[in-house]
């Protein structure tokens, strides 16, 4: 595959928790190649190291060894400064629990990530509407969060990882507190973005209806890759 | 990140927890408000204190007894006059009386003197009506203004020509008590000086002859103390020192100089504790802004780590919250300030009142105004600003150096 075609790359990924003096391995060298564009899943038991992996590749913590790519930068030769402008720039979060800031509107916290990259408070609402619109809320960007369906806040916190227009968007079990239909809602916005925006999305998962949604599913066990399952071809 | 941003981000967090914010808010303001308040009466009261002694001739030199034993008498006055520089000597006898007119009374202070000799020793003293009791006259009696036309009152408590008895107490060798009574004649009314603080309260005080002093008050001669007149101002240091010289254990010497030095002294420990109380309670409210901050720390946890992941620099969180302790320092001094002038107000007229009701005494207060200058405002303002950002510092640490992994994990 062609360097530019690869949106993350992960090579020999390790990391160890220090709990109370003892050292949790919880990656274990872990390899592994996400297409630009794929729409990737990573399936595991409970502490199979799926969630750290997700945070190494959004540099929200950083490995005790090995290097991660994005769009070809070695991720952590970047200072905390520099780590942090490459978050809000390059990736966008999605999370179970939508973590969206309540005492604000809908419209503020999309928002959110373009006020912290400076742009005009102008551009930014313009910028917000645009996307409030495209995953179907743009009426209800004045209301509060509280106000919204659970469905609807996880669309909220979508919108607010695209708005920047990352070249990644990652999330952690964004069906977790949704119900079965309006979690498969989710996954099909997320399908369309990915689509339309050619943005690559990788999900943790538990839910095999949400894995199999994706082009591929990769399988941890024990902190390494245990194995891999294509649905779809373009994704090699 | 655009300051204006991380302000509107801070000010948000800050009207949310409304109630919390209005208390911590309400600790400030109480220590600002104390500071402003004490700053702003010690200025007063120095100012009051000093316009008072001012009103005493500034070639006026005070001399009193200071042991048991000493007796101030004629001799005392016949060898200090000769000094060289002094112009005059006037003794005085005091005493706190009760002084009867119709049916009421009031306690009063009682000043036997010389009356020609006021004028030199309060070169501001005049008469409203009626004439200084000539020393011979041992019924004429001189009403100081406010003892005449008391504050609040619409009815003068005597006027010219009204008869006033004065009476006092004395214990007899024998431990008897014995009253002694006499009625004076108004022969005078003295105009208002604004006197109430000297050793002797000019508005609040009744006056007769040195003489009738004597007799009424069985003294035998003895002064209670002496006002010595130096020819100019410059001279009264050397008449201090020979004074000094004649009498090195016996009396206490006061000058206009040295009581305005004293209240400087005075006036600056007063000031020194004050302020201690007064910036206690401002670190009290300083804890009380840690305590909040830190507890909106805590509680925005996985806020701070949702920003955090969203790419917020740690330098801007640290602003965010540090700006969360200006706007409370900002809101707490400003209106500090404010009611630090009210409380000033109400403390002046409280302490006067209390005064009041003991005016008797040998040197007492009246309403001394709170004096304000914009460099009061001015400190106190950036006194707590700094106070608060300061205690804000550390929560503002704290929120940047969470793990926002951690923090977006926290329930």
């Amino acid at each position: 595959m062609n360097a530019a075609a690869i949106a993350v790359k992960v090579v020999n990924l390790h990391k160890t928790y220090h709990v109370n003096g003892v050292l949790y391995p919880a990656l274990r060298g872990v390899n592994l190649q996400v297409r630009r564009g794929e729409f990737l899943s990573i399936m595991g038991p409970s502490g199979s190291g799926k969630s750290t992996l997700l945070n190494l590749i959004g540099a929200l913590d950083r490995p005790t060894g090995g290097k991660v790519y994005i769009d070809g930068v070695d991720v952590f030769r970047l200072k905390d400064d520099g780590l942090a402008e490459f978050r809000n720039r390059k990736i966008g979060f999605i999370f179970q629990s939508y973590n969206l800031v309540m005492r604000t509107s809908v419209l503020r916290n999309v928002e959110l990530p373009l006020t912290i990259s400076r742009v005009s408070p102008k551009n930014r609402m313009v910028r917000s509407m645009e996307v409030l619109w495209r995953v179907g809320l743009g009426d209800k960007a004045r209301r509060k969060p509280s106000e919204l369906s659970g469905g609807e806040q996880q669309r909220v916190a979508i919108a607010r990882a695209v708005v920047n227009g990352p070249s990644i968007i990652l999330g952690d079990e964004v069906t977790g507190n949704l119900d079965s239909k309006t979690g498969m809602e989710v996954i099909s916005l997320l399908k369309s973005l990915n689509r339309d925006l050619n943005t690559t999305i990788i999900l943790v998962t538990h839910d095999p209806m949400v894995a199999h949604a994706t082009d591929r599913i990769v399988y941890l066990r024990d902190g390494v890759v245990q194995s891999e399952e294509v649905l779809r071809r373009e994704a090699m | 990140m655009r300051l204006m941003d991380v302000f509107q981000l801070s000010f948000n967090a800050f009207k949310e927890r409304k109630v919390r914010s209005a208390l911590t808010i309400i600790m400030v303001v109480i220590g600002a408000s104390l500071v402003t308040a004490l700053r702003g009466m010690t200025a007063g009261t120095y100012h009051y204190v000093v316009g008072q002694f001012s009103l005493l001739g500034a070639n006026v030199i005070i001399v009193l007894p200071s042991s048991p034993g000493f007796k101030m008498t004629q001799g005392v006055k016949e060898r200090v006059i000769t000094c060289s520089g002094v112009v005059d000597a006037v003794p005085f006898i005091q005493q706190t009386v009760l002084a009867s007119v119709g049916g009421e009374s009031k306690r009063t202070f009682l000043v036997g003197i010389e009356q020609s000799k006021l004028p030199l020793i309060f070169p501001s003293l005049s008469l409203e009506e009626g004439e200084l009791v000539p020393s011979h006259d041992s019924t004429g009696i001189l009403l100081g203004n406010l003892i005449a036309y008391p504050t609040g009152e619409s009815k003068p408590f005597a006027t010219y020509g009204s008869s006033v008895t004065i009476s006092y107490v004395q214990q007899q060798p024998d431990g008897r008590f014995v009253q002694h009574k006499k009625t004076f004649r108004v022969g005078g009314v003295l105009n208002y000086i604004g006197s109430s603080a000297l050793f002797i309260p000019v508005d609040r005080m009744v006056s007769i002859s040195l003489s009738a002093a004597n007799t009424l008050f069985e003294r035998g001669g003895a002064y209670d103390g002496m006002f010595l007149v130096a020819e100019t101002q410059e001279r009264v240091e050397k008449v201090v020192e020979e004074i000094r010289r004649l009498y090195p254990t016996n009396v206490e010497i006061y000058s206009s100089k040295t009581i305005i030095q004293t209240a400087q002294n005075i006036m600056g420990s007063i000031r020194m504790m004050m302020s201690g109380v007064a910036v206690v309670s401002l670190l009290v409210a300083a804890v009380g802004t840690l305590a909040s901050l830190y507890t909106a720390v805590l509680e925005r946890t996985k806020e701070i780590g949702l920003l955090k992941a969203l790419g917020m620099k740690n330098r801007f969180l640290v602003t965010l919250f540090l700006n969360e302790a200006l706007i409370i320092g900002l809101i707490g001094g400003a209106v500090g300030n404010i009611a630090g002038v009210g409380l000033a107000h109400i403390l002046a007229i409280l302490i006067a009142k209390s005064r009041e009701a003991s005016a008797t005494e040998l040197i007492t207060l009246g309403y001394a105004p709170p004096i304000f200058t914009v460099d009061i405002f001015l400190t106190v303002l950036a006194f707590t600003v700094a106070l608060s950002v300061v205690s804000g510092m550390y929560p503002a640490w704290r929120a940047a150096g969470l793990d926002p992994v951690v923090a977006l994990r926290k329930e």
